[in-house]
């Protein structure tokens, strides 16, 4: 028994040995050759102009001159992720300071839904809003709760997205407002 | 578990990590050395889930001539040195110069013990023949400088030569020529 047992391990363990032998010579192989680098487009850079995605949305980020909202950067996260940051400069009570922030278009022949939320790194009582077609979609209240909020694009359409505070008090400091776009 | 398979897989493991660090090393010096950009890209297509990439072609030619280099390099030197250890070794056996030179020379502790083997010298050169035939092949396909190609095409050739003479050294010594023996 004790010896047939003996006979038995080099049968199982031989084979092994050569898958590891081979498995040594393949793997540095197949690591060589995908460090191996490529020529390719770069895709993840920080956009500041027109972004494209799979899904025939894009997102331009406006630009436009303004007191209020300055710094405006929009970077592409992955495929159907954005973020729209901007900072909001110190302004007076009870009044509503408004600009173009971007703009969507859907070049596809089908309805496209957009997943909008936002949030402020400060604990101001601020609010924040986007405006679509005149329709308004509040991202911050005074309470500093957050909303999401969807915006439904129809088959070849633009709108263009305003951005939008109002604050109840003098805000005295800069606030950065960061708006995350998910296309769904 | 046969010695030889034993003996293989131990003997494998150093060149199997010099290949992928020789690799390494020469993208990393290439990028530091001329202060490159490099990204990393997640792809979905293909065996590979990962990929290095630059934004424009002479840079990859650089980066990727560079590490093949260092790479074929971090390979051949050992090779040789095992190669021209074991020459030597053989060769003081049957030619008395070649101890007064090596003694010269001050490397006599290359033939005071015979550790390495010939499988240590195969394996060696297999690692340094897979280097220079992905070098060559990228040469052919125009991603690797053709001085690159040539330099690992020549060690190639130089790894398949002592390979093969250290064989013929291992078998005269179980076989021995009769020229040798009567001469």
């Amino acid at each position: 028994m004790s010896e047939s047992k003996k006979n038995l391990s080099p049968k199982i363990f031989e084979p092994l040995t050569i898958v590891l032998i081979l498995g040594l010579f393949l793997i540095p192989t197949l690591t060589v050759l995908n460090l191996s680098p490529i020529t390719q487009k770069n895709k993840q850079s920080n956009v500041l102009g027109v972004t494209d995605s799979p899904n025939n949305i894009s997102i331009e980020l406006l630009n436009k001159d303004d007191n209020i909202f300055v710094g405006e950067t929009l970077r592409r996260e992955k495929d159907r992720d954005y973020v729209y940051t901007t900072e909001v400069q110190p302004r007076e009570k009870e009044r509503e300071y408004s600009k173009q922030a971007f703009r969507i278009s859907n070049r596809s022949n089908g309805k496209q839904k957009v997943v909008v939320s936002g949030y402020a790194d400060s604990t101001s009582s601020s609010h924040f809003s986007l405006k679509v077609d005149g329709v308004w979609y509040v991202l911050r209240d005074d309470s500093k709760e957050m909303y999401e909020r969807e915006i439904v694009l129809g088959p070849n359409s633009t709108k263009t997205v305003h951005i939008s505070t109002y604050s109840e008090k003098n805000i005295l400091f800069k606030e950065a407002f960061i708006v995350n776009i998910s296309v769904r | 578990m046969s010695k030889l398979l034993r003996r293989t897989l131990k003997v494998s493991i150093a060149p199997a990590v010099v290949m992928i660090a020789g690799k390494l090393l020469g993208i990393i010096i290439a990028n530091v050395a001329y202060n490159l950009d490099f990204f990393i890209d997640n792809q979905i297509q293909g065996i590979f889930s990962i990929q290095l990439y630059y934004t424009d072609s002479t840079t990859t030619l650089l980066v990727n001539s560079i590490s093949n280099l260092v790479m074929v390099l971090a390979l051949a030197i050992p090779t040789l040195y095992f190669i021209i250890k074991t020459s030597i070794y053989q060769s003081t056996f049957e030619n008395p110069r070649t101890i007064v030179k090596i003694t010269k020379l001050n490397i006599m502790n290359w033939i005071t013990k015979d550790d390495t083997s010939f499988l240590t010298i195969f394996i060696w050169s297999s690692f340094l023949l897979i280097t220079s035939l992905i070098s060559i092949a990228q040469t052919i396909q125009g991603t690797c400088y053709d001085w690159v190609g040539i330099i690992a095409g020549v060690l190639a050739i130089f790894g398949i030569w002592g390979t093969i003479k250290t064989f013929e050294g291992e078998i005269d010594k179980i076989y021995p020529r009769e020229e040798k023996l009567y001469r």
